[in-house]
């Protein structure tokens, strides 16, 4: 009987050991134990900055009654913002029946200015907690950016320059942004976007538009390379890039006489020399300038210099232009024209020369008439008065 | 008999005059002579019937000038003017056609028996007897005809000019009018030509019919024949088809230095010329010649330069003549009439 008894006191301490032990070892199970669980499939999720997460969550009643549950959230970080849903609403209470469950929805935002790693939340409904991880995989930023695909363009001097950048709005609010370009002296830059001229624009967040950006170089624009950066800002934010216009020069050559009168008047044989004025008009610099003349038949006209070796974009030179008329031209006015030729350009000028008869054979005429009115004197002296 | 009564007023001139200043009343003598000569001949019915065939020629002429210029076929705007006097519809030849080709009759027909019906009158004798020299005598009938022919020229000319401004309703640019009034000069020293030349047959043959006769047979040969033997020379001479340029040149140079043998062809050329801004020479011409010429008129004394050897040979030709007559006439024997 006393062993009976003593068999039972050791396996009542046992008990009581094991019972206080398992209180001390797992108070996680006991919780567990508890009737309410919240439950969700996906706990851990990767997210890029800006972008919300949506979770699907269950509350479970493993009780026997319909129990109540306070809704919470445990945020550790700021910047986060969260909903938690139900039925359209945002929840604060959610009761469940016994043995029944409930669904929630929490939207998670991920913040643009966020940076890498590892970030937990809590959900908890009454003593039932669900543990959430996400993961940002890349540092988030809070910025506006300004692209331009093609940012280098080349063209003459006369040409207008046309980029297409995109303004990309990476904040969380809609932004309205100036737009500006700080271009050189003499440039015009002109913003168009949709075919219209503007000075600023609205971006809604995280959306993009595209702006045409027109560069206008000056008249006398040298040859080279330009950078004109233009930006887009507001006072929160502000992008800016740089774009680059590459000017190739133009090639220009003018040719004139120094007085600017385009006829001449030469005897017939006789010489004439033409002062000519040839100006570089272009951007860029011109090498070796020959000088021809295309003359009527016969005719020639030396040139001295008769090549220009270089001459600087703006510059002049003064070529000394020999005209010879040939013997045999007819009294009147004939054509000449003057040109100066580079390999890329060349200039023309049209001479309109008169022609004069040598006024030889007029005075062998008065000659002529003087001797026989002498002639007809000696007549008139030999065989009158008598 | 009226010219009789006009000389039979001189010796009453000169016995008016004092004896020492014989010149000076010499050179009055002349000039009443050639008073009584242009009174003479502007009274006479040649005269009259002269200038009634010219004007009617002139007026047809400047008719078909002003039906072409309305019509529109005055191609230079610029020389309308000049036109008037070129121009031609096609039914009527134009005014210088009619100048070269009356004007020789009128010289002939003033000039003709100048001398010589004096002298078969009866009134030369009896002129020279007077105190006059007898060198006026000749220079008188010359200069006096001259005067009425430069008279009718440029009346005639300007009443073209006249009209012009009519028709066309703009005046003349001062080259313009230069040119008109030196083509009229060249018209006075053609005409002067043939004057002196039928003054010189007058001289030289006794019977005026005799010298109309001649005058008008040069007239006519160079009108009319000298074209012909012309035509013929140039078949004969005409280089073939494979001759080189140099000798189509020649050829052409050679029946261009014939055909300026004639007066007529002077004139015409010198009229072309300074009625024609445009014309630049008056040869054939080669291509490099007109390589590069531009279509332009020339200016005034270009033109003149252009002629000027045609005005030389003209102007040198009627000297010519005069010089001839002058001598002959002074060489002759004056009777008076038995």
């Amino acid at each position: 009987m006393r062993k009976a008894c003593r068999q039972a006191s050791i396996l009542a301490l046992v008990a009581v050991i094991l019972w206080t032990g398992g209180l001390f070892i797992s108070p996680q199970s006991a919780r567990a134990a508890s009737a309410l669980e919240l439950y969700t499939p996906y706990t851990a999720v990767d997210a890029a900055p800006g972008e919300s997460v949506s979770y699907a969550i269950e509350l479970l009643n493993r009780g026997g009654e319909t129990m109540k549950a306070d809704i919470g959230f445990q945020n550790e970080t700021n910047g986060w913002t969260y909903e938690l849903t139900a039925g359209g609403r945002v929840i604060k209470q959610l009761a469940v029946k016994a043995g029944g469950s409930e669904s929630l929805s929490l939207r998670l935002d991920v913040p643009l200015e966020i940076d890498k790693g590892e970030y937990r939340f809590t959900v908890t409904a009454g003593d039932a907690q669900l543990p959430l991880r996400v993961f940002v995989a890349e540092k988030g930023t809070f910025t506006s950016k300004l692209e331009v695909e093609q940012a280098n363009i080349e063209g003459h001097a006369d040409s207008s320059f046309t980029f297409s950048a995109k303004l990309t709005n990476q904040t969380a609010e809609e932004q309205t942004y100036a737009l500006a370009a700080a271009a050189d002296n003499g440039w015009e830059a002109r913003f168009t976007s949709g075919g219209n001229g503007v000075t600023s624009v609205t971006v809604d967040p995280n959306a993009s538009q595209t702006i045409s950006v027109e560069l206008l170089p000056p008249d006398q624009v040298k040859a080279g390379t330009y950078s004109i950066p233009i930006m887009a800002a507001n006072s929160a934010t502000k992008a800016e890039t740089t774009l680059e216009a590459v000017i190739t020069g133009t090639y220009g050559i003018g040719l004139n006489t120094a007085d600017e009168r385009l006829n001449a008047t030469v005897k017939a044989g006789g010489t004439r020399s033409l002062q000519l004025i040839v100006t570089n008009t272009g951007t860029a610099k011109l090498e070796d300038i020959s000088l021809t003349a295309q003359t009527p038949t016969d005719w020639e006209v030396t040139f001295e210099p008769k090549t220009i070796r270089s001459l600087e974009p703006g510059k002049t030179a003064s070529v000394q232009a020999v005209i010879e008329s040939a013997e045999q031209s007819l009294p009147g006015d004939y054509a000449l024209n003057l040109s100066a030729n580079t390999s890329q350009k060349s200039a023309d000028a049209a001479i309109r020369v008169a022609v004069k008869s040598s006024s030889l054979w007029g005075w062998i005429g008065i000659l002529i008439i003087a001797a026989v009115a002498g002639g007809i004197y000696w007549l008139f002296r030999t065989y009158g008065r008598r | 008999m009226e010219r009789s009564w006009v000389w039979s007023r001189l010796p009453r001139l000169s016995i008016s005059r004092s004896p020492a200043s014989e010149k000076p009343a010499a050179s009055s003598a002349f000039w009443v002579m050639v008073r009584k000569e242009v009174g003479d001949h502007v009274r006479s019915w040649r005269f009259a019937i002269l200038m009634g065939i010219i004007l009617l020629a002139c007026i047809g002429s400047v008719y078909s000038a002003v039906t072409a210029l309305r019509g529109g076929s005055g191609d230079e705007q610029g020389a309308a003017f000049l036109q008037m006097f070129t121009l031609s519809d096609g039914t009527l030849p134009n005014f210088i056609a009619f100048v070269s080709f009356l004007g020789p009759l009128m010289g002939i027909a003033l000039g003709f028996d100048a001398v010589n019906t004096e002298r078969s009158k009866g009134t030369l004798s009896r002129l020279i007897s007077q105190p006059i020299y007898r060198d006026d005598f000749l220079k008188a009938k010359f200069v006096s005809t001259l005067l009425v022919i430069t008279a009718a020229i440029f009346s005639l000319g300007f009443l073209v000019m006249g009209l012009g401004l009519i028709v066309i309703g703009y005046p003349p640019t001062s080259e313009e009018f230069l040119r008109v009034l030196l083509f009229l000069l060249t018209a006075v020293v053609y005409i002067g030509f043939w004057l002196n030349l039928s003054i010189l047959f007058s001289v030289r043959f006794r019977q005026a019919t005799t010298s109309a006769l001649a005058g008008l047979a040069v007239w006519i040969f160079f009108s009319v024949f000298y074209g012909m033997i012309l035509n013929l020379i140039a078949k004969g001479t005409a280089p073939s088809a494979e001759s080189g340029a140099s000798d189509v040149m020649g050829y052409q140079k050679l029946m261009l230095a014939l055909n300026r043998l004639s007066p007529s062809e002077l004139f015409n050329e010198a009229n072309t010329t300074l009625l024609m801004p445009s014309v630049r020479s008056l040869g054939p011409l080669t291509m490099e010649q007109v390589v590069g010429a531009l279509p332009s008129p020339l200016p005034l004394g270009q033109s003149l330069l252009l002629v000027w050897p045609q005005l030389t040979g003209m102007l040198s030709a009627t000297m010519i003549c005069f010089g001839l007559s002058y001598l002959l006439f002074m060489r002759q024997e004056i009777r008076s009439r038995s």
